[in-house]
């Protein structure tokens, strides 16, 4: 039997590491899916950022005008948000049409413009937009020794403010005055700024810029998260931690449940039957399937023998 | 906010752009009637005393706000 532990991280992985070490175990070792199909948000998410990111290349790349290039991201937000269905009784509002018009109201809410929070030129001639990097870990992978490297996708790095700023987009439901604190200490957001700085790309800090879908209204917020050196040598050193326990708990077989607040948080954690029950192999075989994440092609590889111990 | 028949101008342009059976005014058209659609709900909120629409970030203001940080 193969034996497997993640190569890359992403912040995903990480968040998920430091919420619950065996919801950890069980979606990114085991490789445990729900069956339930694809997952609204994530949908309409993906659909939304691959949008503005045709808008963002039509307008500052190939010199489209503003109008051409929003058009040109709605074909693309159509094309990536498919044929899913919102599934009848869900209370999103994140259906085809409201995700369409979403992406008309962030460009009227934030036009295209050459004078602020536009794309940088980057070190290579590219623009900023879709900036995908990783980086290697001083921590050698369990199996093959290699550097375990962490990687991360940001939504643009942008002139803005006087300075260089990583922007990344973010839908929800309902924002509230309360919103922009929860970027505060965001790990994903300082995770951007150290892959930057590895690449030899100083960012002033994040904007997060949240747009909010709700059944007769849109709304939009922008934090703007500080990332000073002290706090990303403490996320860095912390990531290292997690990650060198992470391998120390698979080596032992043994990765600890929360059993609390994050087993009931959200609606429940997708995984509650399962760690409820004696017989976890029953209920994960029935309402899960296999699948492996890639968090350098984000793109997730159902297994071709959901039987098999690992993927082929 | 959207019309059905909005919600199906949308739906047959996805199939269209999916088809590769599109022109990008098409996309455009689609991009006015939505917006056209939202300020017309916005305006209806307003008249109704309902929730403000929501307005552009002031960049001024921003620019102010960032100056007086320690």
């Amino acid at each position: 039997m193969e034996l497997y532990f993640p190569k890359v991280f992403d912040s995903s992985m990480l968040a998920t590491l430091k919420t619950c070490p065996q919801l950890f175990k069980k979606i990114y070792i085991d490789d445990w899916k729900s069956r339930a199909g694809a997952n609204i948000h994530l949908r309409a998410g993906g659909a939304f950022a691959k949008g503005i990111e045709v808008v963002r290349i039509a307008f500052y790349v190939e010199n489209l005008s503003a109008e051409d290039s929003v058009a040109k991201g709605l074909a693309a937000l159509l094309l990536a948000y498919g044929d899913f269905e919102v599934p009848a009784g869900s209370e999103s509002a994140k259906d085809l049409c409201h995700m369409a018009g979403a992406l008309v109201f962030y460009f009227d809410m934030y036009p295209l413009n050459h004078e602020t929070a536009y794309p940088a030129l980057l070190p290579g001639g590219k623009r900023g937009i879709e900036f995908s990097a990783a980086y290697p870990l001083p921590i050698a992978h369990p199996v093959s020794g290699e550097p375990i490297l962490y990687c991360g996708r940001l939504d643009a790095i942008n002139h803005f403010a006087g300075g260089l700023w990583g922007f990344d987009e973010k839908t929800t439901s309902r924002m509230g005055p309360t919103w922009s604190k929860k970027w505060t200490l965001r790990g994903q957001l300082t995770g951007y700024s150290w892959l930057c700085e590895q690449h030899g790309i100083h960012l002033d800090g994040m904007v997060v810029r949240g747009v909010s879908i709700l059944t007769n209204s849109y709304e939009t917020q922008e934090a703007l998260c500080y990332q000073a050196e002290w706090q990303v040598a403490r996320w860095y050193s912390e990531m290292l931690e997690w990650i060198t326990d992470a391998i120390t708990w698979w080596k032992r077989g043994r990765f600890k449940y929360n059993l609390d607040d994050s087993c009931s948080n959200y609606g429940g954690c997708g995984f509650l039957t399962v760690c409820s029950s004696q017989n976890e192999q029953g209920y994960l075989e029935t309402y899960f399937k296999r699948s492996r994440w890639n968090p350098i092609t984000r793109e997730e590889t159902e297994y071709e023998n959901q039987s098999a111990d690992n993927i082929r | 906010m959207y019309s059905p028949e909005t919600q199906q101008k949308v739906s047959d342009l996805r199939s269209k752009v999916a088809a590769g059976n599109y022109k990008l005014e098409d996309c455009k058209e689609m991009v006015r009637i939505l917006r056209e659609d939202r300020l017309s709900a916005e305006a209806t909120g307003r008249k109704k005393g309902g929730k403000k629409a929501a307005t552009p970030v002031d960049v001024d203001k921003l620019f102010s706000d960032l100056d007086k940080l320690p």
